[in-house]
């Protein structure tokens, strides 16, 4: 006869998905996820890439934000792990991105240098970290006190892992891509 | 969890049968959960969108389990993407995990380039790894060249937490994978000290204490563990020419030494076993990297040098690449300068008279040894005048006859003073016997609930003994051999030190003190140290001020001169006598100038010259304009390292206070590194001013060492001249 038991601890562990989504001068566009746990130790990293066509019937705007969509799309269905925070850079993903271009029941944050000038769309709610200088932007709402996600956040925020993530991602890409992608950027 | 740290992943439930426990089975700890390397699976994963997936997990190496996605086939891309519009990329098909000759896979690669960075790993607020506690900022530096740098000198000073700060830079190598196995050589006496710090600072590493009969020290080396401690004896009994023994079975990770001045003599079977040990890296701790001579370096420097195969390297040459090396390697930092906040240590030297009863007794020793000495002819050695000096050491602790002690006498009294207060007392001798040392002291002292530590008993008895001591306030004094107990202790329970005898390095007696003046301490620590007048104590007192200077100029300064190097000259000096060799020219007898006659600048001009003469390059500066400096003074001693003096002349009719020694600390050329700020003043300086200059390593030249400098100068005109 079983023991009746449940599994405590790793089950509870919560992990943060950090994502990019580089364009490269070539007119393609990388596209990174990178899951880790709080205490900054990588779990899983997924990388896409997507090469966009070099024609002047579509609008830069929507270029990107298409690509940016299907990398996005590409990247959780691949992933394998089930973050509580997704976590990616505000000048790279457009305010309202994770409603109206992808949907998940994850919370969304687009992270924002407070010196950087950012727009911000009518549903997200915003969220003044001073100590690290930062603008985390929530599209469904910031976490509450108390919630796992809240604990998340400020487990992160502690250790210094808000925005060294996204280094650490851009870095792994480019080594996992065999190419030195470092003067690659977001188009604004 | 995680994707290159511990993960468990259920395999199949197996029903493991357990033996029973053995009693007396040789020291075999509970077996914790066995972390086995990981065998990672880097699948490429070729979704419908054709995404490039790397996951990676740790599972047991025999599970089947860990079958995250088996190579998945190539699909076409996704219906969403429109064709034509946007090509997805395929994804590689190529094993991500293999290793060509190309170099590490890219798992390894994404390992190290993923894993968390540095700064969030350093034992500071806010660190991903738990830490018990919050290391001051200079230890966290130190950590951070331990962790950056394979070959370390970590020269800090005793009590500012070298053990901490190793173990802090252990724990991250291992978990970033850096390093799979570290070996930690110490003296004996430290060995519990390391296992219970590890056990503190790095709990999840497994610890195998490498000690005992030579049947339990052959199972220790086979222990999986990740940090090996073992002693300096046990190292050399265990080290043979096989690549297989113990210390030589594996290519460690780190190896650290921990007093690493043990290894000073190049000609031990220590010092080589530990040079030549397979290791990745090499970190020496010590806070005296030179005890006597500049060779004592050299050997530790020898260790710190790249040896992964493990061979038997060629000596170090004495010369400027060992300085340029030594200045590449050391990490050094005095307490005063990162320790503010520690209480001040009090010196006092203790004057005394032997006892009617002791002087007899000395002086018939003494006499009788020297015409002993004289006896021998050119028979005469090294060995026979230590023994005499031994001897009178002795006569200058007890009668030997009566038993009478004027060191017992004044300590009693101390003790009864300081346990109306609660204070407690660390005492240190050279000798352990019941009739000189430590035991004879404890019987003097029976009423203060003494407890004695020596190098006679077992490490448990030792352990407990320091247990002890902690633990029972009613324990007034701890009486300890030197030898023994002078290194790596944390007695901080005791604010107050006393030097029963002197030994002949001032760097052990300053490890002995700072056994309680260190990190932790919250009172003031006095240190009292005895010396009986007109005795060889007395002669010998001069002696370790000589060395000390050695001491300051060589690791603190990175510059070496070799003058003051205890010589046979100067032990026989002690006794009036000459080595049976050499025959140096006598000296002639110099007598000082009569200072208060001179005019300021002629002052100037006499230390002028006399640092001309004393070999150095000079420059008297104008007197208009001297900015303080009076004098600079510049040498290149043996190794070509250049030292320059800059040197303020005051010719005061009282000794000087601390204001001048502050204001020519600061005229040292930043660019300047061999310089050094000095002052020169016949009638002496203040107390405030010594210890300033103490801190700041101003030379300060009073008319006793103007005097000494003189009969060098002397001396060496008549050698030139003979």
């Amino acid at each position: 006869m079983s023991i009746p038991f449940r599994s405590v601890g790793e089950d509870d562990v919560r992990v943060a998905a950090f994502l990019r989504v580089i364009r490269d001068d070539a007119g393609g566009y990388d596209g990174v996820l990178f899951v880790m746990n709080p205490k900054g130790e990588p779990l899983e990293f997924v990388y896409s890439r997507i090469e966009t066509p070099r024609t002047l019937l579509w609008r830069r705007h929507d270029l990107r934000r298409r690509a940016a969509r299907e990398l996005t799309s590409a990247l959780f269905s691949a992933a394998t792990s089930r973050p509580s925070v997704i976590f990616a850079k505000a000048d790279e993903v457009e305010p309202g991105f994770f409603v109206s271009e992808i949907e998940t029941p994850v919370a969304t944050c687009r992270v924002a240098s407070q010196m950087a000038s950012v727009s911000t769309g009518a549903d997200e709610q915003g969220e003044d970290m001073d100590a690290e200088g930062l603008h985390l932007l929530w599209s469904s709402g910031s976490p509450e006190d108390g919630s796992a996600e809240r604990a998340l956040v400020e487990s992160l925020q502690s250790a210094g892992l808000l925005t060294e993530p996204f280094e650490r991602a851009e870095a792994g890409l480019r080594e996992a891509r065999g190419e030195d992608v470092s003067g690659l950027g977001a188009v604004h | 969890m995680g994707l290159f740290t511990r993960r468990a992943v259920a395999v199949e439930p197996k029903h493991l049968r357990l033996p029973a426990p053995r009693l007396g089975a040789v020291g075999r700890r509970p077996i914790d959960w066995d972390i086995v390397p990981a065998r990672a699976t880097i699948v490429p994963s070729a979704s419908a969108d054709a995404c490039e997936k790397v996951d990676v997990r740790l599972v047991p190496a025999e599970s089947s389990a860990l079958q995250l996605g088996a190579p998945v086939e190539q699909t076409s891309a996704s219906p969403a993407h429109a064709p034509g519009i946007m090509r997805p990329v395929a994804a590689p098909s190529a094993d991500l995990t293999a290793t060509g000759d190309t170099g590490p896979s890219l798992r390894d690669r994404l390992r190290l380039l993923l894993s968390p960075p540095l700064d969030a790993l350093l034992p500071s607020g806010g660190s991903v790894l738990d830490w018990p506690g919050d290391p001051l900022p200079f230890q966290i530096d130190g950590v951070r060249v331990l962790v950056s740098k394979p070959e370390v000198l970590l020269a800090d000073d005793m009590g500012l937490g070298k053990t901490i700060q190793a173990i802090a830079a252990l724990r991250i190598l291992f978990h970033e994978r850096a390093v799979e196995s570290a070996l930690v050589v110490a003296p004996a006496s430290l060995v519990y000290q390391w296992r219970g710090e590890i056990k503190k600072w790095a709990p999840e590493l497994r610890v195998s204490t490498v000690r005992g009969s030579a049947q339990q020290r052959t199972m220790a080396w086979a222990y999986p563990a990740h940090v090996f401690v073992t002693t300096y004896e046990s190292l050399r009994s265990d080290h043979t020419a096989e690549m297989n023994c113990g210390p030589r079975r594996r290519t460690w990770g780190v190896a650290i030494l921990d007093e690493a001045q043990k290894i000073k003599n190049r000609d031990t079977a220590a010092s080589a076993a530990c040079k030549s040990l397979p290791r990745l890296r090499s970190w020496a701790l010590t806070g005296t990297p030179l005890e006597n001579s500049v060779d004592d370096l050299a050997s530790i420097m020898e260790f710190l040098q790249p040896n992964v195969a493990g061979e038997t390297l060629s000596p170090l040459p004495v010369d400027l690449s060992l300085v340029e090396r030594h200045r590449e390697l050391q990490l050094r930092r005095r307490k005063s300068d990162v320790l503010t906040e520690l209480p001040p240590k009090r010196l006092h030297s203790v004057m005394l008279d032997l006892t009617p009863a002791q002087r007899r007794a000395y002086d018939k020793a003494e006499q009788q040894g020297v015409v002993d000495l004289q006896a021998r002819g050119e028979s005469i050695s090294i060995t026979h005048v230590l023994g005499l000096i031994t001897r009178l050491k002795q006569i200058c602790n007890f009668c030997p006859a009566s038993g009478e002690s004027a060191k017992l006498a004044d300590l009693r009294e101390r003790m009864e003073v300081l346990r109306a207060e609660d204070h407690r007392m660390l005492v240190f001798t050279q000798f352990t016997d019941g009739s000189f040392g430590v035991e004879a002291i404890a019987r003097g002292l029976s009423e203060f609930g003494p407890l004695s530590y020596t190098g006679a008993m077992s490490q448990e008895q030792r352990h407990s003994t320091v247990g002890r001591f902690k633990d029972d306030p009613t324990r007034g004094a701890l009486i300890l051999s030197l030898k023994a107990g002078g290194q790596g202790l944390n007695l901080q329970e005791a604010s107050y030190v006393v030097h029963f005898d002197r030994w002949w390095n001032p760097a052990s007696e300053k490890q002995a003190e700072d056994r309680s003046h260190r990190m932790g301490q919250t009172s003031s620590v006095d240190v009292y140290t005895y010396t009986c007048s007109d005795t060889i104590e007395e002669r010998i007192a001069d002696l370790l001020e000589a060395k000390q200077r050695l001491f300051d100029t060589v690791v603190d300064q990175v510059s070496m001169d070799l003058d003051r190097v205890l010589s046979a000259e100067e032990l026989f000096g002690l006794f009036g006598l000459r080595p049976p060799q050499k025959s140096a020219p006598q000296a002639p007898a110099v007598r000082s100038p009569k200072y208060a006659e001179m005019t300021g600048r002629e002052f100037e001009e006499f230390v002028d010259g006399l640092f001309r003469s004393l070999g150095y390059d000079t420059e008297l500066t104008q007197a208009s304009r001297d900015g303080g400096v009076d004098v600079i003074a510049r040498r290149d001693d043996v190794v070509g390292v250049t030292t320059t003096l800059y040197i303020q002349c005051k010719n005061h009719a009282a000794p000087i206070g601390v204001e001048v020694v502050r204001a020519i600390a600061g005229v040292v050329p930043v660019d300047d590194p061999g310089g050094r700020a000095a002052v020169i003043c016949p009638t002496g300086f203040s107390t405030e001013a010594t210890r300033f200059a103490e801190q700041r390593g101003v030379q300060l030249f009073d008319g006793g060492r103007l005097a000494e400098l003189l009969a060098r100068a002397t001396a060496g005109s008549a050698e030139r001249s003979s």
